[in-house]
């Protein structure tokens, strides 16, 4: 008796840890199902006339995973605001926040991905990442979808978030990378205007020298604030049509670039950069931010979300003050210099957004979320932030501070656009890209072998 | 006693039970399973899983196609920075053996005599172990950026002239890492060793001092010989971490600058994460996992062999 009750209870405990072991897999899978058959009901609600949130109780209820990056104020809090504003008005949705630092959250997207747990929203910056997702099948065309509003957001930004003419995201935010530099100290140096050629900024940096002034933080720990450098003077070098060319044949053995190479070769040769930093993170009080927040270094190659987190790092004030009141010294911009026989015009942008992308499963509610964050009403509120600048036509106006406005001027100006490289390319060519300029900044390979390197990883 | 009088009555009532005072099967698969079930899935599916990817070409999102069968292996044997980073992990394994251990030695022999106040000593040297390694990571980046706590601790005592550029100097940052691990990890050879010291009878160092040996034949002869199995299973603790370092590095600076304080964790890491290169980054991880695989069976054989008499190598 006892020895036949006790064997169906073995064989009962192993049949339940199969399952539960099973289970993980099997009810991912339900769960999918289940999303997907809310979404296709869902849309083919909104698929009819004239719908927009309307505030019904029996729509069933559906869940928006939001995974941003905004992980300082204000913009934190502004998003948190705008998802309960939304969630107020269609009180059937559900957004759950996830927010993460920048590196935290690009290796949790990549294992969420992997996983095939797509959020239904994400940063996203475009490019190589964006089609890798397209590929796989785990970001969702929302042409239809955004039909509708996607017309009222700036062109060279909705851009970024199509691949083959299809639209997979929405931006909200457009910048262009340049000179953050600190008046003050330059005027201690003795200069009295930002540089217009790149030799004038080469005789800058050895004036900020000489003046005993720390010329430049880069966070080359990081890697990416440094390929910004090589990335402009290959620009500057190889103009919009080398850059082109080289999106087709991923070929960086190319002259132009290995006088890109060169220019960079000449500016780290003058040691214009903080102790410690090919160690140094972009944000943190030991990385560039740090170093330009508490004023011991001058110039800082940056986009236009770079005088927030220098007052971020600067231990003066709340996030809440304005930038200006909380930056050690008055600030300016200037856009990269002019480099003397290069193909690239000096009003050659580079630069990109943020926006997000759409998950594969997400509900239709998603869309309609990033319609109201990137309406006008909505992106004049997170242009006032001094965080943002936002790519809603007629947003601009909300952008005041003469640091944003200084960049949207650059951008205005622009006659080229080239997305960050390290985003523009595939994951793994975009990190050996930035492999590579972290060995050049710490000298250990020439110009030429740079350009060697980058093309032999492109070749896989 | 008691348990097993009551296996003894039980086989007894039931005759068919097999040998007496063996459990009968269905209780050994009860305490089994759930240990096996968890092995399993969290282990050996893995590890079969990793053995699979090695073996294509794989981004991680797109389905497994692309066979490059031993490709993988190839590429990782013949990159020249996944070399480095093996050498990195061979570095930090030998310094700990040559620094770390005898230092740890020394300190228990030191904390085991009668000297005041050594609890309190024994509780500070083993309290970097209890924390975690991230923890460590964080506060020894602060304290070793520049201008940081150790530079000013040199500037006060006018060695400024000293200072380096501790993490970020690749010439330099791996031996920086490796006081950090040493900090954290010495403590805790020490009160392995201390144990293995409380083991040795006191009669017999007393017998070698009456007979004349000086303090060192003492720790010579009859000490260090006795505390052979202590230290070679505390060097065995330390090869295996050297093998597995990642955390810590990972931390403070990632294997940087330009891969000077890579190991083969954050080279797999790295290219598994940061790159999407998961078919590669599997191939790695089957490389590491057979090293260390290696080292330790050929540890045991030959090192191990006569504290494990009787084990699998032995």
């Amino acid at each position: 008796m006892n020895r036949m009750r006790k064997i169906p209870l073995v064989v009962l405990a192993l049949l339940a840890l199969i399952l539960a072991a099973c289970g993980g897999g099997g009810s991912g899978d339900a769960d999918d199902t289940t999303t997907t058959t809310t979404a296709t009901d869902a849309s083919e609600t909104t698929a009819a006339p004239g719908t927009t949130a309307a505030p019904d109780e029996e729509m069933e209820p559906v869940t928006v995973e939001w995974w941003h990056i905004q992980n300082t104020d204000p913009m934190m809090t502004l998003w948190q605001t705008f998802a309960d504003e939304f969630m107020e008005a269609n009180p059937h949705v559900t957004i759950n926040i996830t927010v993460m630092e920048n590196e935290a959250f690009k290796a949790a997207l990549q294992t969420n991905l992997q996983a095939g747990d797509v959020p239904d929203l994400f940063q996203s910056w475009g490019g190589g990442g964006l089609r890798e997702q397209v590929d796989a099948g785990l970001v969702q065309d929302i042409t239809e979808l955004s039909s509708g509003f996607i017309g009222n957001l700036t062109e060279g930004a909705v851009g970024l978030y199509q691949v083959d003419g299809v639209q997979y995201g929405v931006p909200f935010n457009l910048g262009m990378v340049g000179f953050w530099y600190n008046k003050d100290l330059f005027a201690q140096a003795g200069i009295d205007a930002p540089p217009a050629t790149w030799d004038e900024f080469l005789e800058d940096v050895q004036a900020l020298k000489d003046a005993g002034i720390t010329p430049i933080a880069v966070g080359a720990g990081d890697k990416w604030p440094a390929h910004f450098y090589y990335s402009y003077l290959m620009i500057r070098e190889g103009g919009e049509a080398a850059m082109n060319q080289v999106a087709e044949d991923l070929d960086f053995n190319k002259p132009e670039f290995i006088e890109a190479g060169n220019e960079l070769q000449r500016l780290i040769d003058l040691e214009p950069f903080q102790p410690g930093f090919l160690a140094a993170p972009w944000d943190a009080p030991d990385g560039e931010s740090g170093a330009i927040g508490t004023g011991q270094a001058a110039i800082s190659l940056m986009g236009q979300w770079g005088p927030g987190a220098y007052a971020n790092q600067s231990g003066v004030g709340v996030p809440e003050d304005p930038i200006a009141d909380r930056l050690p010294g008055e600030f300016g911009w200037f856009p990269f210099p002019a480099v003397e026989g290069g193909a690239g015009a000096p009003t050659d942008g580079f630069g990109g957004g943020d926006g997000f992308a759409v998950g594969r499963d997400a509900p239709p509610e998603a869309v309609q979320f990033l319609e109201y964050i990137t309406s006008l009403d909505q992106a004049i509120r997170t242009g006032e932030t001094e965080r943002v600048l936002p790519v809603t036509k007629g947003a601009e106006v909300s952008v005041t501070d003469p640091y944003q406005l200084a960049v949207l001027e650059g951008l205005g100006n622009a006659t080229f656009v080239q997305l960050y490289l390290d985003q523009f390319f595939t994951p793994e060519l975009g990190a050996a890209v930035n492999d590579v300029v972290q060995t050049l900044f710490a000298g250990t390979v020439t110009p030429e072998e740079a350009a060697e390197a980058i093309t032999n990883a492109a070749a896989g | 006693m008691t348990t097993h009088k009551t296996v003894d009555t039980k086989a007894d009532r039931r005759p068919l039970k097999g040998v007496p005072g063996v459990a009968p099967w269905p209780v050994i698969a009860g305490f089994l399973l759930p240990a096996l079930a968890l092995y399993t899935v969290f282990v050996l599916y893995p590890i079969t899983q990793s053995i699979r990817y090695s073996g294509f070409s794989w981004n991680g999102l797109e389905p497994l196609t692309n066979w490059v069968g031993l490709e993988n292996f190839r590429t990782a044997l013949a990159d020249p920075l996944f070399i480095e980073a093996i050498q990195h992990n061979a570095i930090i394994a030998g310094l700990s053996l040559l620094v770390q251990i005898p230092f740890a030695v020394g300190l228990a022999v030191l904390l085991s005599r009668n000297l005041k106040g050594r609890g309190v000593f024994r509780t500070m040297f083993f309290a970097p172990y209890v924390l975690s390694e991230v923890v460590t990571g964080v506060v020894w980046r602060q304290i070793l950026r520049p201008d940081g706590l150790i530079d000013r601790l040199m500037g006060s005592v006018g060695a400024d002239g000293l200072t380096q550029e501790w993490l970020a100097d690749p010439s330099i940052v791996l031996y920086s890492l490796f006081f950090v691990i040493s900090w954290k990890y010495f403590g805790f050879h020490m009160i392995l060793i201390l144990a293995g010291l409380q083991l040795i009878p006191n009669e017999l160092e007393e017998a070698a001092s009456i007979d004349g040996a000086s303090w060192w034949q003492g720790f010579r002869y009859v000490t260090l010989p006795l505390l052979g199995p202590t230290i070679r299973v505390s060097m065995f603790l330390s090869i295996i971490g050297a093998l597995q370092l990642f955390d810590l590095i990972w931390v403070t600076t990632k294997g940087g600058p330009i891969n000077a304080s890579s190991t083969m964790a954050t080279y797999l890491v790295d290219w598994g994460f940061r790159r999407g290169q998961f078919g590669y980054a599997s191939a790695v991880s089957v490389i590491v996992f057979g090293l260390s695989l290696i080292v330790a069976l050929l540890y045991q054989r030959f090192v191990l062999r006569r504290d494990l008499q009787g084990a699998l190598t032995a």
